[in-house]
């Protein structure tokens, strides 16, 4: 009876004062227990973030896989499973020593040999790895077990970004005995030494979790140490913006992914939900031009197409102002990121002109579109129809360029498909003019992936432009041969600056990690490296 | 009351025909439809040709799902797995067809009985109130069904969203629980119900003119008191022997109105199914949707029987 | 989609309708609606330009999302973009699938029909059986089936449209060629010893097929209202092309800031295909005094 009297006079209390005080409960410290939704918009085709390679893989490995090291925002690397490391005076060989004591949630001790399993499996070809691969094979050699407790990295040449690049979740350690298991069930459920584990995947709706109670191998750069406060997470698929953002509003989710740029106005207002938002550095959205493609293997067509579109003014306009324009080939967020680049090719309709009439397309043809004997100036650019590969501001942009190009006389064909047709145009040098592509990454050595021989000679796609220059490869592999800022400094500047004047992409925003959390979880929180969702320090307030 | 044995015997038994006839009807057009699709199905299943699948993992799956088959065989397994509910593994969601249904098919059973149950009341308010009446009631009320009959699902569904969520506030743009069933279930009932009540309004109109109908009147009976005792239990019978079919369209407006809704069902299920060209998961839906469709017919005939004086052995409820 | 229609959509077993006493078709205003609302569509599809002075495919981003004004009566798109401009370029895409697909639907039937008439007993029993069944199947999924099978693209949505009206329509054609055949004139034209193709193809087919030009009439509005279904769920035309599908499709995503994106195209297609039924209900009314079906 006093408890009701109370809770009445308090409601009494709070509509009278209008109180909309939320942060006073957080006084009492963080709550053990409870269960919460995180909302995500893609779907991972698999769950082990060595096969593949793409984010929304990392963003759920985050979960419940430790990594060797973690990245601290500046870039300053800290300890994880490693709590400590030498590199030789050469940057040839990295000696990891691990945390002792650490196992795997089937049981399994976390030892050099584990992590030297990791590797090889992530090399092997039928893990059918794309990230890491990308990452390591220029200049990766082998892991070696030195003792139970230190596994030595050597490579073919020094490497000054492995450290970032192995921070990332796409580098998680895994338990070797569930690997051996073949990719098939380790897709369904990989098993890693982190804060929560793994129940199971039910496709197409969520991944459960669970909190692995265990947990004593956190990052430094955790808001604490041993295991998590939730104890259960959904980690739930809702690739419709709308749905997405309502599950939140109506307390159905705890924490959403990507809130929708159409209702960044919305949320902002709304006092029960907070708003966290990461740029990601690495490569941004853009549109690559295929250069072996007959049209775009012409450099001036290359740039007359940059010219014609007001890039600027499409990105403001399909994100809402919420997302911001980015005209250089590494993001703001990256290391060694050169402003002199962010806005190489303005809109300028009339060089454009001149630049495809210098190139030969002076002939126009019935719809008012650019000839050249005869063949009409039209590239295609295939795109996923799936909503959530694809958000509607997405194609609100391509159309918008779409259109913009069709004053210069550019047709642009626009080609939605299903995911499996949409696949196989990667790598199909035949398949497309025009491509969309971004490549998240700490590291500036980005535009030595997406960019250079060794990419095009894995043959997986990657390389969206088909383009490679010998003196951008030399130039990227000197700067990831040095630790020498000033050094750094100069050699990436170069490397922007010869990736602009070859007109391979159209750059439009970085993508961003974009979260809101409902009020009554608290330390959510986002790291550096590939802008995953943390999870781990999280706690409810009822 | 008891039904006359040997008719409700005979017609369910000729519904049963009819729906393996449709099934197989189904089955074939589709079966036959897949050999068609250009590409190796193999490669599909592998993920697609950005996999790179090895020519040896290609060859373990064409034997293992039997693509290296003489053309009848697989016909005659692809027949006997459906007899089975056994469709096969989804090429996207790498997950058993039946499974996926399963974890997909309750919210849409939902939708579907409640806009059944929708359409029901509001053809039934709108017969009692203006069927039979003179002069601009009466058409008002024979306009406003054709209407909404005529009423695309998308379109009433992008309206009522406007209006009650977006703008009113009234219901939750989007939301599982009992208030976002609220709207679904109104674009999908409100257009069957306009149908069921022109059909139920004909027949209405029919019987009001017959003997028992001046009889009771004769009785004293108060017109409201005909009209809902005598009339609508006669008239509501095509109306009955339509909800079978009109489940069936129910569940394929499904896929609108969840699409609209952003609802989770076999709707939304079945076009990312159609968009990324799953045929096994296609073809399970289909099916599920047109087993759905002949029970419900089964199940509407035995209501037929229960509801018609003249199928059951003992006559004499009314006159 | 809109499997309500009940001229063309009532199952086994039909609806008993009873004959309602009309007016003469002229006197009414809602015929008069119907014929000027349609003749404004077929001029969109044939002359947009007369109708709007609009380029549908001119973006302007600095007006996106800007409400329905005297400049833009319908409002404009998240690309600046006139919406009014745009649903009457689309006019022509939509009526072209509508007729295209009424064709495929009667073609089919036709080839079903002369199957049955032509082929014997027992041809005739399992091609009757399986239309009758496949008729009562939801349209819409037929449809998804064969998008699904085809894949996706403006073509394939014509095709799917087209074949799965073939079932209601080849029970109709069936429904006309056997009661000309058992016309006293057939009759007498077997007494007279022509040929059974003869008979078919100069007696039964023409006597059969006028009734149903009423159903096309009827026939084009539901193939508008489903291929636009299919179009809202992001199967068909492609971007940026004003098909009516696809723009709902595309606007269902700024409801929330713009309800005008999808309001007024839907709006078109709704009046349209009512507009199209009152006009087949005219025609019949014309055709056949006194009758339904």
């Amino acid at each position: 009876m006093r408890r009701l009297l109370l809770v009445a006079l308090s409601a009494v209390l709070l509509t009278s004062c209008a109180a909309r005080e939320t942060t006073t409960a957080r006084g009492a410290g963080p709550v053990r227990g409870g269960s919460i939704t995180y909302a995500a918009d893609r779907e991972p085709t698999c769950l082990d973030p060595h096969n593949n390679g793409d984010m929304p893989q990392t963003y759920v490995a985050r979960q419940y896989l430790d990594s060797l090291v973690s990245e601290e925002k500046g870039g300053k690397i800290v300890p994880w499973l490693a709590s400590g490391w030498t590199i030789s005076p050469d940057g040839r060989t990295y000696d990891f020593r691990l945390k002792p004591g650490v196992r795997f949630t089937d049981g399994t001790p976390l030892d050099a040999a584990a992590v030297v399993a990791n590797f090889d499996q992530i090399l092997d070809p039928k893990t059918q790895s794309s990230t890491d691969l990308l990452y390591l094979k220029s200049y990766y050699d082998k892991a070696t077990a030195l003792s139970s407790e230190v596994v030595r990295i050597s490579l073919k040449r020094p490497y000054s970004p492995l450290l970032s690049a192995l921070s990332q979740a796409f580098f998680g350690i895994e338990s070797p005995r569930a690997m051996a298991r073949g990719l098939q069930q380790n897709c369904e459920s990989p098993v890693g030494t982190g804060p929560f584990k793994v129940v199971k995947w039910h496709h197409e709706r969520d991944v459960e979790l669970v909190r692995n109670d265990a947990y004593h191998s956190a990052p430094a750069n955790a808001k604490h140490q041993g295991p998590a406060y939730l104890e259960h997470v959904t980690w739930k698929f809702l690739k419709d913006n709308t749905t997405r953002y309502g599950a939140l509003a109506s307390g159905e989710a705890d924490v959403i992914f990507n809130v929708p740029p159409e209702d960044e106005q919305t949320a902002k207002a709304d006092p029960s939900i907070t708003l966290q938002s990461f740029v990601h550095s690495g490569s941004p959205f853009s549109l690559d031009l295929n250069a072996a493609s007959p049209i775009f293997a012409d450099q001036r067509v290359r740039q007359a197409f940059i010219h014609a579109s007001d890039a600027k003014e499409a990105v403001q306009s399909a994100y809402a102002g919420v997302f911001p324009y980015e005209g250089n080939n590494i993001s703001s967020g990256t290391p060694f990121y050169d402003p002199r680049y962010h806005e190489p090719f303005p809109y300028d309709p009339a060089a454009a002109a001149r630049l495809l009439d210098e190139a030969g397309w002076t002939g126009r043809d019935a719809e008012g579109y650019r000839t050249k004997n005869g063949r009409p100036l039209t590239v295609r650019l295939p795109y996923k129809g799936d909503g959530a590969e694809t958000p509607p501001a997405d194609v609100t942009l391509l159309e918008d360029i779409q259109a913009m190009e069709r004053k210069a006389g550019i047709k642009v064909e626009l080609q939605a498909l299903d995911s499996a047709s949409a696949d196989a145009v990667w790598g199909d040098a035949k398949a497309y003019e025009l491509l969309g592509n971004y490549w998240n990454s700490p590291t500036p050595a980005v535009m030595y992936i997406k960019f250079s021989k060794a990419t095009l000679d894995v043959a997986n796609g990657q390389n969206t432009a088909f383009a490679w220059d010998p003196e951008l490869d030399d130039t990227l592999l000197r700067a990831a041969a040095t630790t020498d800022p000033a050094q750094q400094k100069q050699l990436y500047s170069s490397a922007q600056h010869l990736l602009t004047a070859k007109a391979w992409s159209l750059p439009l925003y970085p993508i961003q990690t974009r979260l809101a959390v409902s009020d009554r979880l608290h330390d959510v929180w986002i790291e550096v490296s590939e802008g995953e969702p943390v999870l781990s320090d999280a706690y409810l307030t009822s | 009351m008891h039904t006359s044995g040997p008719a409700l015997a005979q017609r369910a038994a000729r519904r049963v025909l009819e729906a393996v006839l449709l099934l197989l009807a189904v089955g074939t057009i589709v079966f036959f439809l897949e050999q068609l699709v250009p590409g190796d199905p193999a490669i599909a299943i592998l993920g697609g040709a950005s996999a790179h699948p090895t020519p040896s993992a290609v060859e373990a799956v064409t034997h293992q799902y039997g693509f290296d088959r003489p053309l009848l065989a697989q016909y005659w397994s692809f027949l006997t797995g459906l007899l089975h509910l056994d469709f096969g593994e989804s090429y996207t969601l790498k997950q058993p067809v039946l499974e996926a249904i399963a974890g997909q098919v309750g919210p849409t059973l939902a939708l579907t009985f409640t806009a059944l149950a929708i359409a029901w009341v509001l053809s039934i308010l709108a017969t009692l109130a203006t069927a039979g009446r003179r002069g601009a009631w009466g058409r008002l009320g024979a306009g406003v069904e054709a209407a909404a009959a005529a009423l695309p699902q998308f379109w009433l569904g992008l309206v009522l969203l406007i209006v009650f969520a977006v703008r009113l506030h009234w219901f939750p743009v989007i939301g599982s629980g009992a208030a976002g069933l609220v709207l679904p279930a109104l674009t999908l009932g409100i257009p069957l119900g306009g149908f069921l009540a022109q059909v139920t309004r004909d027949e209405f109109e029919t019987k009001l003119r017959q003997p028992f109908v001046v009889s009771a009147r004769a009785r004293g009976m108060s017109d409201a008191g005909v009209r809902a005792r005598h009339v609508l239990r006669h008239a509501a019978l095509p109306g009955i022997s339509l909800s079978g079919w009109g489940l069936g369209s129910l569940v394929s407006g499904a896929v609108i109105a969840e699409v609209v809704f952003a609802r989770q069902g076999i709707g939304q299920l079945l076009v990312t199914a159609v968009t990324a060209r799953d045929l096994p998961l296609v073809v399970g839906i289909t099916f599920v949707v047109a087993l759905v469709y002949v029970v419900a017919n089964l199940l509407t005939d035995l209501a037929y029987v229960a509801v018609d004086p003249r199928l059951r052995s003992t006559i004499g409820a009314t006159a | 989609m809109s499997v309500l229609e009940p001229e063309l959509a009532a199952p086994v077993p039909g609806p008993v309708r009873t004959v309602r006493r009309e007016r003469g078709v002229l006197q009414r205003p809602g015929f008069w609606l119907a014929l000027a609302f349609t003749a404004l569509v077929v001029v969109a599809a044939v002359a947009p330009g007369l109708l709007t002075g609009q380029d549908p495919l001119e973006i302007h981003l600095a007006q996106s999302f800007a409400a329905p004004s005297a400049a833009h009566p319908f409002g404009t798109d998240q690309s600046g973009r006139d919406v009014l401009s745009r649903v009457v370029h689309g006019a022509g895409q939509s009526l072209l699938i509508g007729i295209g697909a009424t064709a495929l639907g009667l073609g089919g039937a036709l080839v079903l029909g002369l199957l049955g008439g032509l082929g014997g007993r027992a041809v005739d029993a399992v091609t009757t059986r399986i239309v009758e069944v496949l008729y009562a199947f939801p349209g819409l999924l037929l449809a998804l089936i064969l998008i699904a099978v085809f894949g996706n693209s403006a073509g394939t949505q014509l095709l799917a449209v087209g074949v799965a009206s073939v079932p209601g329509y080849a029970r109709m054609v069936r429904g006309q060629v056997l009661s000309v055949r058992g016309s006293l004139y057939v009759q007498a034209e077997r007494v007279l010893g022509h040929s059974p193709a003869r008979i078919l193809f100069r007696t039964v087919l023409p006597n059969a097929f006028r009734p149903l030009a009423v159903l096309v009439t009827l026939g084009i509005g539901q193939a508008i209202v489903w291929a636009t279904a299919l179009g809202f769920l992001g199967l068909g035309v492609q971007p940026p092309a004003p098909e009516w599908g696809a723009m709902l499709n595309a606007g269902r995503n700024y409801l929330q800031q713009a309800w005008w994106l999808d309001f007024f195209p839907g709006a078109v297609i709704v009046l349209f295909t009512l507009s199209l039924t009152a006009l087949g209900r005219a025609i019949r009314t014309a055709v056949q005094p006194g009758g339904h079906r």
